[in-house]
């Protein structure tokens, strides 16, 4: 058969019957920049092509964490956490992988690794983002996360690797999605201020295919303060697991939680340790008609515009 | 076809559910503030329940172990009728289905889940959800919603029963922005008459629901006003997640409570004591009782278990 019948194929199973939003795919020369340890290769010797994919949250899942976060409804940031971040989209990524490596495996006689998107890993694993960005399904935000045209950031990634050679989709190069210099949105609605307002020339370099792009550099430490839910209102602690007044804290004195959770594993069925209880820099960003699906409709009151310099919306 | 006719045929054909209704937003309007419709999604318009039954040969699973002493066979039970692929199963989806609105028809959809990833305060109902010592609640009322759209009548035990399954079934949630065609609530004979039955209160270990004229919770529900026990949630608790030896069905549990009806600080104080369980995605499993579901005899009980021999227990018997 034909390479590019092959390659529809797969695109055509990952778009149907393993229901993605989108697929793309990359050749391993797109990867060439990769940091040692972090190249397909390291994962799967002999890889010749990427296959990534996204499933698009939707925008219920997402209007959740505005309950919380605008109307003090803290009851169903649960749902945010189950429909728009580590429960269905990650496992519905799960079965996705397992199903696209198996038919990429039986219509090509290639190898096709399936990652990991969220249940099972335990280590660091190759970045979904990255693929994705490769494999042009959209560019990358400010805020780290990958942007797509569609969506925004509202999309979960998953990424199949094979020794297949498929035909490479090109990358990203429709009009640029995140604007840095104007909009200021996921620094200003981030609780923590774990995003750094943008610097030219200060953020994190990433060359890929050709195209040389930054995103800033997150401080993880104090996004994990609200990720994992620290402070009183968000976990069932009856207080704060990290004292509130340590706002710019070391890795090493969140010892806290781990702690906390690891004694607790029931409350957050079925990932013991949450990292949902945030999410503003996915929920708030513009990209993706945020205005027409989230203010216009009523689901968010935030004037978002405020943080955008020359705003002329 | 309608939009309506569209939405339910995909529930019912691509993610095999048995039954499907739609209620309007407004017909739990009477619900507590934070857990109505409007509360969970601004602009909310419908809300779209359905159900996917429990196989009576997964129900028989469990008078296998606790009728012949087959206790290997509760584990079939416990994957299929209880905490495992009956939740997962609704989970994904409530997430498809929320997907198929959206993208179809361009309204917004919240899947509402009822059972993982809940952190709900408790104040919409007294039974247990069992999400730790906080005995967690519902986000929006899987039953009520269900009975508002006319999938059925809520029993004494709390359930939804239908007359086809009684109480064999789980119920999910997906609240939508987009207006359809409602269906109106359950209005046949009422299928539960604690009166004349009893058996939930009879059978239940740790006496949390109240026999006929005990403690009763009287609620609104699109405009009627349905009468059910007031269950004894940490009475329910002791039972369902196995606080004491006598509920083990496989392997050992250890005796942390020994009254049917703790205190809250006593549960918290089991709860912490607890050994996590390792043989299950659910480390407190809670599948060690369900006898007021598995023995409730609405939906053809007695031909269905009884008359077939799958179990020997007379339910009717312990009715009178």
């Amino acid at each position: 058969m034909r390479v590019s019948n092959v390659t529809q194929q797969i695109k055509n199973f990952a778009l149907t019957e393993a229901r993605m939003a989108k697929v793309g795919i990359a050749g391993i020369d797109r990867f060439n920049e990769s940091p040692e340890g972090m190249h397909p290769t390291d994962f799967l010797p002999g890889c010749k092509s990427v296959i990534a994919f996204c499933v698009r949250l939707p925008d219920g899942a997402v209007s959740a964490a505005h309950r919380t976060f605008e109307d003090g409804n803290y009851n169903i940031h649960g749902v945010y956490g189950a429909y728009g971040y580590v429960g269905a989209p990650n496992y519905n990524l799960l079965w996705a992988n397992y199903k696209i490596s198996r038919f990429v495996e039986k219509v090509t006689g290639c190898a096709a690794m399936p990652n990991t998107a969220g249940p099972t890993h335990g280590a660091k694993m190759l970045s979904m983002r990255h693929c994705a960005y490769a494999a042009g399904l959209g560019e990358f935000g400010w805020s780290s996360l990958v942007l797509t045209p569609e969506f925004g950031p509202r999309n979960r990634f998953g990424a199949v690797l094979t020794t297949a050679e498929l035909i490479p989709d090109p990358m990203y190069s429709g009009p640029r999605l995140c604007e840095p210099e104007r909009c200021h949105i996921c620094e200003k609605m981030c609780p923590t201020g774990a995003i750094p307002p943008y610097v030219e020339g200060e953020g994190r370099i990433v060359c890929s295919g050709g195209k040389e792009v930054s995103y800033s550099q997150i401080n993880w430490a104090k996004c994990r303060l609200m990720c994992h839910g620290t402070h009183a209102e968000y976990n069932e602690s009856g207080g704060d697991i990290i004292p509130i007044e340590m706002d710019d804290p070391l890795d090493e004195e969140l010892g806290g939680i781990n702690k906390y959770y690891a004694g607790h594993p029931r409350q957050n069925f079925h990932q013991h340790n949450p990292t949902w209880k945030c999410g503003n820099c996915l929920t708030y960003c513009p990209v993706g008609d945020w205005r027409e699906r989230f203010r216009e409709t009523g689901l968010s009151g935030v004037d978002i515009d405020k943080y955008i310099d020359d705003n002329d919306k | 076809m309608s939009a309506t006719e569209t939405i339910k045929n995909y529930i019912l054909s691509d993610c095999r559910m048995d039954s499907v209704g739609i209620a309007p937003a407004s017909a739990l309007a009477g619900e507590p503030e934070g857990h109505r419709p409007e509360d969970i999604l601004p602009g909310a318009k419908s809300v779209i329940v359905f159900t996917r039954r429990i196989p009576d040969g997964v129900i028989q699973a469990a008078f296998r172990s606790r009728e012949d002493g087959n206790a290997d066979a509760h584990s079939i039970y416990a994957a299929y009728g209880s905490d495992l692929t009956p939740n997962i199963n609704v989970f994904f989806m409530q997430f498809n289905i929320a997907q198929f609105i959206e993208m179809t028809f361009g309204y917004t959809a919240i899947p509402v889940p009822s059972g993982p990833m809940q952190n709900v305060t408790p104040v919409n109902v007294p039974l247990p959800v069992f999400i730790g010592p906080k005995k967690n609640a519902y986000i929006l009322h899987p039953e009520r919603a269900a009975y508002a759209a006319g999938l059925g009548d809520l029993a004494w035990n709390n359930m939804l029963v239908t007359e086809k399954n009684g109480p064999r079934q789980v119920v999910g949630l997906v609240v939508t922005s987009m207006e359809l065609d409602r269906d109106w609530p359950y209005g046949g004979p009422r299928l539960c008459d604690p009166e004349t039955c009893g058996v939930c209160g009879r059978i239940c270990p740790t006496h949390a629901i109240p026999l006929a004229g005990g403690e009763a919770d009287v609620v609104s529900v699109a405009g009627n006003t349905v009468k059910m026990a007031h269950i004894n949630s940490n009475a329910c608790a002791v039972a369902s997640l196995g606080f004491r030896g006598e509920f083990a069905v496989k392997g050992a549990l250890p005796d942390l409570i020994s009254s049917d009806d703790p205190s809250d600080g006593e549960l918290a104080e089991a709860y912490a004591k607890k050994p996590i369980s390792h043989h299950s995605l659910d480390h407190y499993p809670k599948h060690y009782c369900g006898k007021c579901m598995l023995y409730c005899p609405l939906g053809g009980w007695k031909e269905r278990f009884f008359d077939t021999g799958l179990s020997k227990f007379d339910a009717e018997g312990l009715a009178r």
